[in-house]
């Protein structure tokens, strides 16, 4: 029994040795062979004619006996193994050099190729990169990230980063101690800190964090619950870029000491891994999370990072808290706290999906589409190729070549084909990645640039393999189907091309238009979106104004300071030429938020509704001369008196007047604001302006709301204000001047973030426009793809039916009748692609709907107009196939066979 | 002298069983069958030699060019070691094939 398994392993080790040997010295075996055959063919002439026959005979009676020499020499070679790759290589030097004889075509599909792998590659690195690589931490899938979200910011898609609400330490222990759900837990939020003049974004988390990331320090150690108490020496942990950049990796940085402006110092007690920095790309350093005195304060845009145990499910999780919280606010909460639980409904959402995820995805769908047409394109080519080969085939074939050989050859041009497609296609998406990363990091500052990688080629070559499978065998089997190469047929122009083939060739041509509309029509969809949204009127005059902000809060500790820096602040501003008008607004954000402050107010004289708190706007708080600054129109009474006014002073915009005041002096009347509970203070203002609708908060996301303006200038310390400059001037130019006025005030006065603010609004489109121009493209390619489609169809469609058109005109068929004959062919496949694409977008387009604006998913226009374009190019298409089967002269054509 | 059809596997024992006596080029082998059998088996020549390059593939024997008599260059092969033992596995369960066909046949049910 062993024996026998011995026996059958070395048989294998045997072979395999040989085989390899065979490989590396294919010219030996041959010529061995070559030689001993020779030996025994003269041994055995000799042996006849010592028995008496001549030497002819002699040597005929040697061969008779010996059998076919060519044919045993190929059997020895079936033996040897080898005979696979020596064919192999045989079959691409030939495919190679055919290739090489038909340019054009070759150049054609190569291109082709090309152009869809590279598209594919590259919104798939990116997809992958951004989306679907794992957090660089152990066992990541079971990494929560909790945040609270609430009744106004459920429904909106908001970055991680973005939400008013916030959780307290009192929860965090509360959850700590759900230990079946939970194997670790931490609290965080992050914060910007100065650090020698510049500003560093930085997190500041519980101790457990670390140990929910399951991290260990680079240098040095994590800090502990103990540093959490204010009581205990202030540490810090820096992230690995800022030991690398600023501290130039210095070894011995453990112990140093590390300032925020106008802080404490902070010993450095290590360096974290860069992993950490995935969470985000700015984060700069780590400070304990401090235990505070008040449990229950919660932390604006605070949240939680978790790691489940093993097959806890985010629902449980998210139920079990919601049970927590509603306990506690029933049981602990006193009257306050529980009306605001209730009226903000607040939820839990747990995630790590990256914000761009929807969108990549539709672009993996489109670069998708485009690379099937692709395809689509290369077999109809390939099969005309094949159908012209034909006869070369059926030689082939009645010389021995099995069906396997052919297939071999053909699978090894359209591999050629295949991988050079593919390593210019990569080639594109070097390039094409390059332009995304450009414009995924001015998106969303948080992300790192996606690069090509090793799991992406791996799946390039498997997709090139797969191609060249498809595209060089079906036409081969479509052939082989149709009997045509089992005979030698030289007439083959004239018999039909087998009528599988030819179905199949126009359920190809079919699908492609019909991919090609969806994509044309949802291309179409996007850009009537982004017109849409250039065309709002925003309201205000966004040129010519800069903006930046100015913290006091750091630099004077002394709060009664402040009134009187910030109105020397706007003076100089104000001194500088070029400068038309300067005021300032409360804000640390940007203008354009992603989340609103919205408060209620009661009106004097109008009934609420049953329910209703009040009426629900925006409040801006501003100064006098914000309206002239921004640009927004006056349009009845006054703008706020600077340096202070009376209080109780309301300025409102056209659209409360519209909504509320209708056919009312808004001039005359008092309002009061509300909270969102219901109490007022019964501090009724009055309304003395009217100005024109702004859309501050974007174009795409006016919610209808007016917003209602309070004044800021009431001599209130403000620990930090967002400048407003109307200036004629550049940013270049005009900011370093801002800078050393206020260096002159204090010497750490700092401008952060100057911009204009017509490139902000500008940048608001970005995401929308990135997206809209690439699936325009990929529309683009897919139209031309379909166009030169069709002509392929079609001219081999009318090359093979030469003997048919010539008869046709023989006979009396006028060019129109011809001409129409190929047109109308044209047409009919173009019209059912269409008829078939536009149902598909019927159903296609509703995952474009959160891409829309204003503009519905079966809008008409658009829906007639991407049809109507497909057809004419591919009448222009079908027009020149046409043209060539009008001029075929009825004699050459009859004649040639 | 008739000329019986090869059961699979025979002819490689053959030849296995002429090279263990000595190493013999192609030619030889066939000739050596024939004298051996008492001329009652003859080996289509040709076909010798597929046969002989797939026993080299797997081990059992060996070649090599030489000179022959005639003073021609001729490919010599010897049985291997790991071709020893194949012989005596195929000998054996040759043999046990041939017992148990000639029992059958002598039986009289």
């Amino acid at each position: 029994m062993i024996k026998t398994m011995w026996m059958k392993l070395l048989d294998i080790l045997y072979r395999c040795k040989n085989w390899i040997a065979g490989l590396f010295q294919p010219l030996r075996l041959e010529k061995e062979l070559e030689i001993e055959m020779q030996h025994h063919l003269a041994f055995s002439k000799e042996h006849y004619e010592r028995e008496g026959m001549s030497s002819n005979a002699a040597k005929k009676a040697a061969l008779k006996g010996f059998g076919n020499v060519e044919s045993l020499k190929e059997d020895c070679r079936d033996s040897w193994g080898t005979r696979v790759i020596n064919d192999f290589i045989r079959d691409c030097r030939y495919s190679a050099r055919m290739l090489r004889n038909s340019k054009g075509f070759s150049f054609a599909v190569v291109i082709t190729l090309a152009l869809c792998i590279g598209a594919n590659i590259t919104i798939f690195s990116a997809l992958y990169h951004l989306v679907l690589r794992q957090l660089p931490f152990e066992e990541p899938e079971n990494l929560v990230r909790i945040h609270y979200v609430n009744k106004e910011t459920a429904s909106k898609k908001l970055n991680p980063g973005n939400f008013l609400d916030g959780a307290s330490y009192s929860q965090y222990q509360d959850y700590k101690a759900e230990t079946d759900l939970f194997e670790n837990i931490s609290l965080h939020y992050y914060l910007f800190r100065v650090v020698d003049s510049s500003q560093l974004k930085g997190v500041c988390a519980t101790a457990s964090f670390f140990d929910v990331m399951r991290v260990e320090p680079i240098l040095g150690r994590f800090y502990t619950e103990e540093e959490m108490y204010p009581s205990t020496a202030p540490v810090v942990v820096l992230s690995e870029t800022l030991w690398r950049t600023k501290y130039a990796s210095d070894p011995d940085i453990i112990g140093k000491s590390f300032q925020f402006l106008n802080k404490p110092p902070l010993t450095i007690i290590g360096v974290a891994p860069q992993s950490l920095e995935t969470l985000d790309r700015n984060i700069r350093f780590f400070t304990p999370y401090h235990y505070r005195l008040i449990e229950h304060e919660r932390i604006p845009d605070s949240a939680f990072w978790a790691r489940l145990k093993p097959g806890v499910s985010p629902n449980t999780v998210s139920e079990r808290l919601l049970a927590i919280e509603t306990h506690w606010n029933e049981e602990k909460a006193d009257t306050q706290s529980k009306k605001m639980f209730e009226r903000d409904q607040r939820r839990f959402r747990m995630n790590l999906s990256h914000p761009f995820e929807n969108q990549l995805l539709m672009l993996q769908f489109g670069a998708f589409l485009v690379l099937l047409i692709g395809c689509v394109n290369v077999t109809n080519l390939l099969l005309g190729r094949a159908k012209k080969r034909q006869f070369e085939l059926s030689i082939r074939h009645s010389c021995g070549a099995s069906s396997v050989a052919l297939g071999r050859m053909m699978f090894c041009e359209s591999m050629i084909l295949a991988f050079l497609g593919a390593i210019i296609g990569t080639v594109f998406s070097w390039v094409g990645l390059f332009s995304i990363n450009n414009y995924l990091t001015s998106l969303d500052a948080t992300t790192t640039a996606a690069n090509l990688n090793a799991t992406v080629f791996v799946w390039i070559s498997v997709t090139a393999t797969v191609i060249s499978f498809l595209m060089g065998l079906i036409p081969l089997a479509l052939l082989w189907k149709s009997g045509s190469i089992q005979k030698i047929d030289n007439s083959s122009r004239a018999s039909s091309f087998g009528k599988g083939a030819k179905t199949f060739s126009n359920g190809l041509v079919v699908l492609q238009v019909a991919m090609t509309c969806a994509l044309l029509i949802g291309a179409g969809l996007l850009f009537r979106s982004l017109t849409k949204v250039s065309e709002v009127d925003p309201g205000f005059d966004p040129s010519g104004v800069l903006q930046a902000r100015i913290k006091l809060r750091e630099v004077y500790e002394d709060r009664t300071k402040w009134v009187g820096v910030r109105n020397r602040i706007l003076e100089v501003m104000r001194e500088i030429p070029g400068v038309e008008s300067v005021s300032f607004r409360y804000g640390t954000g940007d203008v354009f938020t992603k989340y609103t402050y919205s408060r209620y107010f009661a009106i004097r004289g109008v009934p609420l509704e049953p329910g209703e708190v009040g009426v629900r706007v925006h409040i801006k708080w501003i100064d006098g001369t914000f309206f002239e600054t921004m640009g927004i129109p006056l349009l009845h009474g006054r703008t706020f008196f600077l340096g202070g006014d009376e209080p109780g002073r309301f300025i409102v915009d056209e659209t409360f007047v519209e909504k509320y005041l209708p056919g009312k002096d808004p001039l005359v009347t008092e309002l009061d604001r509300r909270s969102s509970l219901g109490g007022g203070r019964n501090d009724w203002g009055r309304i003395v302006g009217v100005v024109g609708r702004a859309n501050l908060e974007g174009q795409d996301r006016p919610d209808g709301l007016p917003i209602v303006y309070q004044n800021l200038d009431n001599n209130e310390p403000l620990w930090g204000f967002l400048l407003t400059i109307r200036t004629t001037r550049s940013l270049d130019s005009i900011t370093p001047e801002m800078q050393s006025k206020l260096k002159e005030i204090h010497p750490q006065l700092h401008l952060y973030d100057p911009m204009f603010l017509d490139e902000a609004y500008h940048d608001l489109n970005l995401e929308r426009r990135g997206i809209t121009w690439l699936v325009g493209l990929f529309a683009v390619l897919a139209v031309l793809l379909s166009a030169v489609g069709i002509y392929g169809v079609l001219s081999f469609s009318v090359e093979q039916r030469r003997r048919e058109i010539g008869i046709r005109s023989a006979i009396g068929a006028s060019r129109r009748e011809i001409l129409s004959m190929i047109l109308v062919q044209g047409l009919v496949k173009t019209g059912s692609g269409l008829v078939v694409g536009i149902i598909a977008s019927f159903y296609l387009t509703r995952f474009l709907e959160s891409q829309l604006f204003n503009v519905s998913t079966l809008d008409l226009g658009t829906y007639l107009s991407a049809p109507v374009m497909i057809l004419l190019i591919s009448l222009l298409a079908s027009y020149l196939p046409a043209r060539k089967a009008v001029k075929i002269d009825p004699h050459e054509a009859l004649r040639a066979e | 002298m008739t000329n019986h059809v090869f059961p699979k596997g025979a002819l490689e024992m053959l030849i296995m069983k002429v090279l263990s006596n000595g190493s013999h080029h192609g030619w030889g082998i066939a000739q050596k069958i024939h004298l051996l059998s008492s001329e009652a088996l003859t080996v289509e020549e040709g076909s010798l030699y597929p046969t002989l390059s797939r026993m080299q593939q797997r081990g059992w024997i060996k070649g090599k060019l030489g000179l022959s008599e005639n003073n021609r260059q001729a490919k010599y092969y010897t049985l291997t070691s790991l071709g020893k033992m194949h012989l005596k596995q195929e000998q054996k369960r040759w043999e046990e094939l041939a017992a148990g066909i000639a029992q059958v046949l002598k039986s009289n049910d």
